[in-house]
């Protein structure tokens, strides 16, 4: 059973997208990426973004992952930001500590990918 | 690498990212348009083919099953035949009622029109085949029976000009639509707040007569909000409905740097973002309405969403221009 099931799967993830795309916006440090006109649309992107590093059903591939995020340039700081983000928020949940790290390593396992190293 | 897709059997050549309506724009044909957003359904063209969904997305169920399509959303997919949306069952034709002055830059136009609405839509006129413009509704079917529009005249406004000048009390002119979604969605317990930002008051005014209408018992924060003292309007009205009301509380904000000693109203002199960020720092369980200039909806939805209220409880009317240089601009900053 993956994570994602074991932590409630959709529901799960409607559950956190708000509080962590909210987290996202307030940073002033990553904001500017995520702060579209589209917000409807970017928030969107924050559901297949949880879904992913929940590791629930998702359609992505590191290929892809490299595509989706390689005109942003990031930095380590970025993607430490963004986990940071997403711990928090795993926490606000209330979800339980192995999960926490389940979820932190699905999301380190693409660093270099999103990084396009 | 080009595409070639077909207008009226006629093939059609276009850019890798290019537009249906660009591509035919480039190539002299004459297509309506507008917004250019997706918004305003000017575009409308018949499509055959593998139709990409966002070229649908907002239109009725009846332009799908009619094969319709938005010409702006419609990337030009290698094979795809196009042409025009045939007879204009999507326009009615209305006829003017009434025009006045509601403030010294803002029209009141009333038209008496067959069209089934929900107060805070929007609809599209045509002055002719070539000039359209969106406007929201400020009436509510159950009140009047003629749709009622808040027009802000714009000294080069193409489509505003003309109806402060050209438009005359018995003319008639196409309409089309409702479209949109800025609609009282029920829930007559949660508090709403609701931002009227200039003419953002018209879908406003009917979102909250219908919210009134149906019940709605908790708080209903309306911020109206004006650059200049002069330009609010509806005033009387709005202050005899919070009389009647207890539930709804006003708050006239104004970014003016004028003297507004001897203004009748309780004017708060701020910044609308400002004003909205420091009133309400916790939007939790809040039914959230913006209305008006991008770039303010902008801004407050993003603002509005820190400050606790979940994304599908903001409803947003960004009114858009067509104006593109501005609109292109702030669509490329996005993606
Ligand atoms: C969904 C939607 C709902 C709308 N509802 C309303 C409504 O209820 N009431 C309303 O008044 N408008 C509304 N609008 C805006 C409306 O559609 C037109 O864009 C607006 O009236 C300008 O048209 P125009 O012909 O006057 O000016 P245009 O001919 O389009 O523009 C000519 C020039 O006028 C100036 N101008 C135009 N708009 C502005 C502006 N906002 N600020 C500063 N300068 C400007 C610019 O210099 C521009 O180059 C809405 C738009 C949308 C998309
Ligand atoms: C932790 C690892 C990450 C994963 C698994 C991930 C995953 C995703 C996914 C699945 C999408 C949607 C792609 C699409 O459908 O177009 C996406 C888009 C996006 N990601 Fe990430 N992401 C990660 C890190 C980051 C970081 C560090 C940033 C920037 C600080 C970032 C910024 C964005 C932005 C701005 C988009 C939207 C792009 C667009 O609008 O087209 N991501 N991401
Ligand atoms: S919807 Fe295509 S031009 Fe407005």
């Amino acid at each position: 059973m993956s994570v994602y099931e074991k932590i409630g799967g959709e529901q799960a993830v409607n559950a956190a997208v708000d509080i962590f795309y909210r987290k996202v916006l307030a940073d002033d440090t990553i904001s500017h990426f995520f702060d579209t006109v589209d917000m409807a649309r970017q928030h969107a992107k924050q559901k297949a973004f949880l879904t992913m590093v929940f590791g629930g059903p998702n359609a992505y591939t590191g290929k892809d992952m490299r595509e989706a995020h390689k005109h942003m340039n990031l930095t380590d700081a970025h993607f430490n930001a963004v986990a940071g983000h997403l711990q928090s928020t795993l926490e606000e949940l209330a979800v339980p500590t192995e999960f926490i790290e389940e979820i932190l390593g699905i999301a380190l396992s693409v660093k270099d990918d999103v990084l396009n190293r | 690498m080009t595409t070639t897709f077909y207008w009226q059997e006629q093939p059609v050549e276009a850019g890798p990212h290019e537009t249906v309506l660009d591509a035919l724009l480039r190539q002299g044909h004459k297509i309506p348009s507008g917004c250019r957003s997706g918004v305003c359904q000017s575009c409308l063209i018949k499509v055959e083919g593998a139709v990409p969904v966002a070229a649908q997305s907002g239109l009725s169920d009846g332009h799908i099953a009619d094969n319709l399509a938005l010409a702006c959303q419609c990337r030009a997919i290698s094979g795809l035949r196009t042409g025009p949306p045939g007879i204009h069952a999507a326009r009615v034709l209305a006829r003017v009622t009434d025009k006045r002055w509601l403030a010294p830059n803002i029209i009141g136009l009333r038209l008496a029109a067959n069209l089934r609405y929900r107060p805070g839509q929007y609809v599209t006129l045509w002055r002719d085949e070539h000039t359209s413009r969106s406007y929201s509704i400020a009436s509510h079917p159950d009140i009047q029976d003629t749709l009622e529009f808040h027009i802000r005249v714009h000294e080069q406004g193409r489509f505003s000009r003309w109806v402060a000048e050209g438009l005359k009390v018995g003319d008639l002119l196409p309409v089309q639509g409702p479209m949109g979604h800025c609609i009282y969605k029920g829930e007559s317990s949660r508090p709403l707040l609701m931002v009227a930002m200039g003419t953002g008051l018209a879908p406003l005014f009917g979102v909250l007569q219908d919210a009134l209408m149906q019940g709605h018992s908790g708080d209903i924060h309306l911020v109206v909000a004006a650059m200049q003292a002069r330009e609010f309007y509806l005033t009387e009205t709005l202050l005899e409905l919070a009389g009647r009301y207890p539930q709804l509380k006003l708050h006239w904000v104004v970014s003016t740097t004028e003297d507004l000693a001897g203004c009748h109203l309780p004017l708060v002199r701020a910044g609308v973002e400002e004003y909205v960020t420091n009133c309400f720092p916790d939007l939790n369980g809040f039914g959230v309405y913006l209305c008006g200039a991008p770039r303010r909806v902008h801004a407050l939805r993003r603002g509005c969403y820190i400050a606790g209220a979940a994304m599908i409880d903001i409803a947003a009317d960004a009114f858009l221009t067509c104006d593109r240089g501005e609109l292109v601009g702030a669509r490329l900053a996005g993606h």
